[in-house]
């Protein structure tokens, strides 16, 4: 997954909550889906990606 | 005619042109070489090419002194944003002189920067026009900026203030923002810019899917030099650039070729990376305000489904009750209506009876009469029918055996015995004869 793609999905569920479309049986996964992909571009941007990086290099060596 | 000596030539000519030359003139000159002295006196030299600019058709040296020099060059730089040095074209004001020993010399006395602005000025417009007749010049400033700008390809020169303020400035952002830059060694000032920083810039095109941008910053605070970024090669290759260019080669009042098609200019290497690390926040906080969406309708709908499940309750716990109520309501006012009527009824029927009972004595009254006098004429016939009296007329009853009365002779076989009723007593007789 890459940044753009993920900001793409997160603004497309943004819209679908707004709609108000969202059974509420589904908002959990929705929600769920959200936050992963918040956390995904956050750590893109942020220090919080280049850790993880690190970590795998570590383990890889 | 007598030779004469080499000085007396040179002093020939020196007088000559002393006397049939002006003080001085203002002449326009290409500079082919510069160089400062260590006794801070500064050489030129002169020359005009023709005009494809190949070939030098006049020459000439040209001298300012170390305090002509102090006193003009700081002006001219800080007008043109450029050094006196070769490549620029510059108009002089200049006294020609003539040493016996030394030769031709112009002797710099003022200098007008306006002219070598224009001419920078007409050079570029001169780039920007071929870039735009070969359809490049708004290549890369059509590109789109990535969402995500992270791995930074910096083209500057290794050991240079700007550099380090670059790199510095990224690493402090207040934002937890994190850059990964590589630097394209180049040379920034001078004659070999144009094909040093083409090369560092060839190296990250061939690795383009590494990088999501390039970052051209210069060295350090100084800001001469910039027409050795005035170059139609370099022009070319930002503008062709697969990746989005940010230059800061630039200052406050110059601009160079490049600022024209590059993705983004801006004016210094620590505004290079204000501007990286404000798209790096304005991501954070596009993130955020999505964060916000998202959640503060899920929220809602969570909340709304609660009120409507509330509100259902509610309606549930309340809905019996008021229908006991209605029902109590309903009883009560039936009761009432019920009681009421049952009441207006008796209450009617005592009134009808009040009214009725007179008249109802009266007409039992009557009806009592009337039926005594029935009662009175039936009696009367009766009377007449009494069969005792029939009996004392002289009638008889005939009975047969069984007891029943006779009403014929064919109820009567002979030999029957008969009892025959009589006014006062019955009489017996045998059947003998029974004939119409």
């Amino acid at each position: 997954m890459t940044y753009e793609s993920a900001m793409t999905r997160l603004e497309a569920l943004a819209r679908e909550m707004e709609a108000g479309d969202v059974p509420i049986d589904r908002l959990a996964a929705k929600l769920k889906e959200a936050q992963q992909m918040l956390a995904f571009c956050k750590a893109k941007l942020t220090r919080a990606d280049e850790e993880v990086q690190k970590l795998l290099e570590e383990n890889e060596s | 005619m007598t030779p004469l000596s080499l000085f007396e030539l040179n002093n020939l000519v020196r007088s000559v042109l002393e006397q049939t030359l002006d003080d001085d003139y203002w002449v326009e000159a290409e500079i082919a070489e510069a160089r400062l002295a260590q006794n801070g006196h500064f050489y030129l030299e002169f020359v005009q090419k023709d005009a494809e600019g190949r070939n030098v058709f006049a020459r000439a040296r040209a001298v300012m002194w170390a305090r002509t020099y102090n006193l003009l060059s700081p002006l001219f730089e800080r007008a043109t944003g450029e050094r006196l040095r070769a490549g620029i074209k510059v108009r002089v004001q200049v006294s020609v002189e003539f040493h016996e020993l030394y030769g031709y010399t112009l002797n710099i006395s003022d200098i007008d920067p306006s002219y070598t602005m224009g001419d920078l000025l007409r050079r570029r417009r001169e780039i920007l026009a071929q870039l735009e007749a070969d359809g490049i010049r708004d290549d890369n400033r059509s590109l789109t900026l990535p969402a995500l700008l992270r791995h930074i390809a910096v083209v500057s020169s290794a050991g240079a203030a700007g550099y380090g303020d670059f790199c510095d400035q990224l690493r402090r952002n207040d934002y937890g923002l994190a850059f990964r830059v590589q630097l394209f060694p180049a040379v920034m000032q001078g004659q070999n810019v144009e094909e040093s920083v083409l090369a560092a810039l060839a190296a990250i095109a061939d690795e383009a899917d590494r990088w999501d941008c390039v970052v051209i910053i210069r060295g350090g605070g100084a800001t001469t030099d910039l027409a050795d970024f005035d170059s139609y090669a370099l022009a070319a290759a930002v503008a062709q650039m697969p990746l989005p260019v940010i230059v800061g080669i630039g200052h406050e009042r110059d601009e160079t070729v490049l600022d024209f098609v590059a993705h983004t200019r801006v004016k210094t290497p620590t505004a290079a990376a204000a501007f990286l690390i404000d798209h790096g926040a304005a991501q954070l906080a596009r993130l955020d305000d999505l964060h916000d969406r998202i959640t503060q309708h899920a929220r809602l709908r969570v909340q709304n489904a609660k009120s409507r499940i509330d509100t259902l309750a509610l309606r549930l716990a309340t809905m019996p009750r008021h229908r006991l109520l209605d029902e109590h309501h309903r009883m009560a006012l039936l009761n009432t209506r019920f009681t009421q009527s049952a009441r207006f009824r008796v209450q009617n029927a005592r009134i009808y009876l009040q009214h009725i009972s007179p008249r109802l004595a009266q007409a039992a009254t009557q009806y009592i009469q009337h039926a005594q006098l029935q009662v009175d004429a039936l009696a009367a016939r009766l009377a007449a029918l009494d069969p005792v009296l029939q009996l004392r007329r002289g009638y008889s009853l005939t009975f047969a055996p069984d007891g029943s009365l006779l009403r014929s002779i064919a109820e009567l076989r002979h030999g029957d015995r008969i009892t025959t009723r009589l006014s006062d007593g019955t009489l017996t007789s045998l059947v003998t004869d029974n004939s119409p």
